[in-house]
């Protein structure tokens, strides 16, 4: 594989990873929005198994194309609201690094293309 | 696009609570109505049911256990229920309320209960609120990738 189809690849890889930030901050918003609501058990996302089926090579071909499906899984405890918040700009910051290496390598394709011009 | 996604749980998040703090206003408004039963909102979480939601629910059921669904759902206030609780009997003969032994049943309604409820709602309201905001400037960095 060329390096340039190794950026593209890569470009691929963080639009996958905006996909899943932005599905775990609509879980973060369900989580406060049901912080007081009796019964309710709080959700998470499930990095590791979403970016290890990313990479894995007993995926198929159309599971691949379609992207990581973001799992939840119930962790079983109470919506702690400090927790939350302290959660939702975590988020926050990784979107922010996530879209900066999107935008370099957005440049990098950008340079290479005018390469010889 | 799942940033909105947050949005519109958000804004029924949002809904939710603010028929929330209604209800306790309405409560604390009638703290002194004679016969007045308290009222409680119910707060249920809300289950996706749009088409891509229910799809994934049955992928899950075939593929894999433990795992609810992978579309959140949002918060829901679909009603109140009145406080059981007898009120307090205050003996008052000349009263139009008062039954036949003079004593009228005053609203079950204790102020401060209300009042503190009524604070955890606007905490929630404005943790809700912040989420979105922060959600607001994912999107606006979304839309500056690869310019300049």
């Amino acid at each position: 594989m060329n390096v340039f189809l190794k950026t593209f690849d890569s470009l691929n890889i963080t639009g996958k990873m905006l996909t899943l930030l932005s599905n775990n901050n609509s879980v973060i918003t369900n989580n406060i929005s049901n912080s007081d609501t009796p019964g309710y058990v709080k959700q998470n996302t499930n990095f590791e198994q979403v970016m290890g089926s990313i990479r894995s090579p007993i995926e198929t071909p159309l599971a691949k194309r379609m992207g990581p499906n973001p799992m939840l899984v119930e962790d079983g405890g109470k919506v702690v609201l400090e927790e939350e918040i302290t959660n939702m700009q975590r988020n926050f910051l990784l979107y922010n690094l996530v879209t900066r290496r999107a935008g370099s390598l957005v440049t990098t394709i950008k340079s290479m293309a005018q390469v010889g011009r | 696009m799942t940033l909105l996604n947050s949005f519109h749980i958000g804004l029924r998040g949002l809904l939710a609570q603010s028929k929330r703090l209604e209800v306790y206003t309405k409560n604390i408004a009638n703290a002194d109505t004679p016969n007045y039963k308290r009222q409680i909102p119910i707060l249920t979480p809300a289950e996706d049911i749009s088409f891509k939601a229910l799809l994934a629910r049955a992928k899950e059921n075939v593929f894999s256990s433990g795992i609810k669904s992978s579309v959140p759902g949002a918060v829901d206030m679909p009603g109140v229920i009145l406080d059981p609780t007898p009120g307090e009997k205050v003996y008052m003969p000349g009263h139009p309320d008062a039954d036949e032994n003079g004593y009228v049943t005053m609203s079950n309604v204790t102020i401060l209960n209300e009042m503190a409820d009524a604070t955890m709602t606007t905490k929630a309201y404005e943790a809700i609120l912040s989420i979105m905001s922060l959600t607001k400037q994912m999107g606006q960095k979304a839309t500056e990738i690869g310019r300049g």
